[in-house]
């Protein structure tokens, strides 16, 4: 019955002409911001000193337990500290690279993978990389599903939002290395069941299937329908007899598969940027810390954003200045002019978030008691089950924020109230 | 430079209340047009009374309220336009003025305005009106005249039994079912005209201003009843025929129960509304004091919705919510 009801929404697909378009590689910046901060989000100490020349994959910061460590991107001299204001990160202390020079690449051998579950963990963790489908570590999210019955694991290059075509350029440039960066995934969750999940026409995934039979089983291939957000569950009826499904993206399927051949720490990513405003929407592959406005004016701007976003355009973050650096679990930049928003206006109960909601929520509600202060009937109605997908705002006609109201719900935790403190302290 | 900012997402639907609005008043018209084939221009000047004051009445209020005007979203429009759609064709104009000023003065402005509304404020005017001046409610005129109304005041004509008259008394209709789905009974301005009826309900099913989950329960839950309880000789089917299409029962299933401020939003409490309005609707058809009360029905069903909403999405989320509770 779920399948008739909460089954997602149609968007329109914006991709062009980004998504047909080669990836290009961004011209060597002048100057990098790394961010502090492990792929878990421990925040590090530098540990390289200043002016120093690091290296490409170089040590530049680690935690206090000295077991998480923040890379290099690119090799250049480690010109200083400076604080910044990120939108994922809050206030951040960044490395300052700069004198960047572009080193021509050694040949690195491919290092034999036979690796056990254990070991692919311990590779994901060490190098850090994360998962730019909802940005926590590769490791982490791997190791909660790793007991799971019945698990399967996807590499989810459906690039369900309406701009975003990065993963697919990835999957185009280097299907094997993903699949076998899935291979090496499913090693780590003791499952077999995996599968490269895409967002094509009929005969562009068959062509697809076709093109790497070679290499990749065809049934390893699904597709992903056309609704949003990309729910696989419904798509095979294999997945009637295996509940759980974990979703890895394949930007770091590609990373995992190059740490545990080459021992390569991720160092870039592959970024849409698109959007009204941008001159040349293309795919760009940007190292770490690349700021946003050298991204921007790398793409060329036709016209002035009125807002420039961070992520795609259902779950992405407006941002108020460029000078922000990329970090990993980004991989689309809008610039846009014409935002539309219908006008703000009571809720008129049409149900359609709730028709929209692929969790089976009721947003309409918990919005309306979160404004009423009901705060203690908030937990009844599962708000934590909330992915933040924005399919109840994108809906609304009467233009409220519904997402934004459901995800406070969800990270109040039932808690809005533990902060007004004793009668004492008043 | 600074950019604005703003909550995700960035992507929206074009849709707007007032298109839905909209909707509904383009599916409203044809109803006064094919009762101006037979009455003449008078019930267009009367759903015209209707529409424009509670267009007035909620400006007026919204002024009074000190509160941005709210007409340009169209709800105003659609109640008063559901009122003038429903009083008699010999009605003075003055009784849905009278209506739209109750529905907005004491049931939709006191509770917030436009999207607060707890109860119907179309069904409230016409409950109002139907209470206070039944005699100039029920009071229709013979479709059969063959002359346009008077547009005068008042107008002094014969009124004719109407189906649901006929139902109340019981006993034998006059009414052929041809009759009744082509529209020539006597009844309220938008309620006789069966076929057009359901043409409008099928143009907002597709534009999705309505739901099939309230009206098809609605109706199913009635033609049951009807069915097991006859008012009329001559059979299940004709007592089915006979009971959905007399009064406003059908305009009400698509109109004023599908309401989306004052019906539930999940579809289980969706489907127990309409039947719970089918059931409402037939006690006071049976039970009532007047040939028609519906309204009253969508009244006491509108006290129920939230009710019904959440306790539908409880009951097919139990599990979910105790395995919550338990973690």
């Amino acid at each position: 019955m779920s399948k008739l009801t909460n089954s997602g929404i149609f968007i329109p697909s914006l991709k062009q002409p980004a998504a047909s378009r080669p990836v290009t590689d961004i011209p060597t910046p002048e100057r990098i911001l790394v961010p502090l901060v492990s792929g878990d989000g421990t925040f590090c100490r530098l540990t390289a000193r200043i002016d120093d020349t690091i290296n490409k994959g170089g040590i530049i910061a680690s935690s206090d337990d000295n077991s998480m460590h923040v890379y290099s991107p690119v090799s250049g001299v480690l010109a200083g500290r400076q604080a910044v204001l990120h939108p994922i990160y809050g206030n951040v202390a960044c490395a300052v690279i700069e004198n960047i020079r572009e080193k021509g690449e050694d040949e690195k051998k491919e290092s034999d993978i036979n690796l056990s579950g254990d070991e692919v963990l311990e590779i994901a963790r060490e190098k850090g990389i994360v998962d730019e489908l909802d940005g926590q570590l590769l490791a982490e999210k791997l190791a909660a599903c790793r007991n799971s019955e019945n698990l399967i694991l996807i590499a989810d290059g459906s690039d369900s939002e309406p701009y975003s075509s990065s993963s697919w350029a990835v999957i185009n440039e280097s299907c094997p290395e993903v699949y076998r960066g899935l291979k090496l995934a499913g090693i780590a969750v003791n499952t077999n069941n995996i599968y490269l999940g895409v967002r094509l026409g009929k005969k562009a995934f068959s062509s697809l299937q076709h093109k790497y039979m070679q290499e990749i089983e065809p049934s390893v291939f699904i597709n992903a329908g056309k609704k949003y957000p990309v729910n696989y569950k419904f798509e095979k009826d294999l997945f009637k007899s295996h509940p759980t499904v974990c979703r890895i993206g394949v930007q770091a399927c590609l990373a995992l598969y190059r740490a545990a051949a080459f021992g390569e720490a991720p160092s870039s990513c592959i970024v849409t940027v698109a959007g009204d405003c941008v001159a040349n929407p293309q795919n760009v592959r940007v190292p770490f810390g690349t700021l946003v406005e050298d991204l921007l004016r790398f793409c060329g701007l036709a016209q002035n954003p009125e807002y420039v976003i961070i992520g795609d355009a259902m779950t992405g973050i407006a941002i108020q200045n460029t000078e922000i650096p990329v970090v990993p679990g980004i991989s689309c930049l809008l610039a846009i002019k014409n935002r539309v928003q219908p006008p703000a206006h009571a809720c008129i109960g049409c149900g359609r978030c709730a028709r929209a909601c692929h969790a089976g929520l009721l947003p309409y509600e918990i919005m309306r008691r979160l404004d009423n202060m009901q705060y203690e009937r908030l937990d009844y109605l599962l708000p934590e089950e909330c992915d933040g997908c924005g399919a109840c705002s994108h809906v609304c006609p009467a233009g409220l924020d519904v997402t934004y109201k459901v995800l406070e719900a969800r990270d109040a935790q039932g808690n809005i109230f533990v902060k007004w403190g004793t009668g004492d302290e008043l | 430079m600074s950019y604005k900012t703003a909550h995700a997402p960035h992507l929206r639907r074009s849709d707007r209340f007032s298109f839905m609005c909209a909707d509904v008043l383009i599916a409203l018209a044809p109803l006064s047009i094919f009762s101006a084939v037979y009455y003449g221009f008078r019930p267009v000047l009367l759903v015209l009374a209707g529409l424009v004051s509670a267009v007035l009445f909620e400006t007026i209020g919204c002024l009074l309220m000190r509160r941005k005007p709210t007409v340009t979203d169209g709800s105003a429009a659609v109640t008063g336009a559901i009122i003038g759609s429903l009083v008699s064709p010999l009605s003075p104009y003055w009784l849905p003025v009278a209506g739209s000023a109750f529905a907005i003065f004491a049931v939709k402005m006191p509770m917030g305005g436009s999207g607060r509304n707890v109860f119907n404020p179309a069904a409230a005017g016409l409950s109002a009106i139907t209470l206070c001046f039944p005699g100039f409610f029920f009071k229709y005129p013979d479709p059969g005249i063959g002359l346009p109304l008077p547009l005068s005041k008042t107008v002094n004509m014969a009124s004719v039994p109407s189906p649901a008259s006929q139902l109340a008394s019981g006993g034998q209709t006059l009414y052929s079912p041809t009759m009744l789905l082509l529209g020539e009974i006597p009844g309220p301005i938008g309620g006789t005209a069966i076929t057009i009826l359901i043409a409008s309900a099928l143009f907002l099913l597709v534009r999705r201003a309505i739901s099939p989950l309230i009206t098809l329960p609605y109706l199913a839950t009635c033609a049951v009843l009807a069915s097991i309880f006859p008012r009329v000789t001559g059979g299940t089917a004709g007592s089915v025929m006979v009971e959905l299409c007399a009064g406003y029962l059908l305009f009400c299933g698509i109109f004023l129960l599908n309401d989306p401020v004052t019906a539930p939003r999940h579809w289980l409490g969706r489907i127990a509304y309409g039947v719970l309005a089918g059931v409402l609707v037939m006690l006071t058809r049976y039970f009532g004091r007047f040939e028609e009360g519906a309204c009253f029905a969508v009244l006491l069903v509108n006290a129920f919705a939230t009710t019904l909403d959440r306790f539908g999405w409880y009951a097919l989320n139990l599990r979910r919510i105790r395995n919550r509770r338990r973690s």
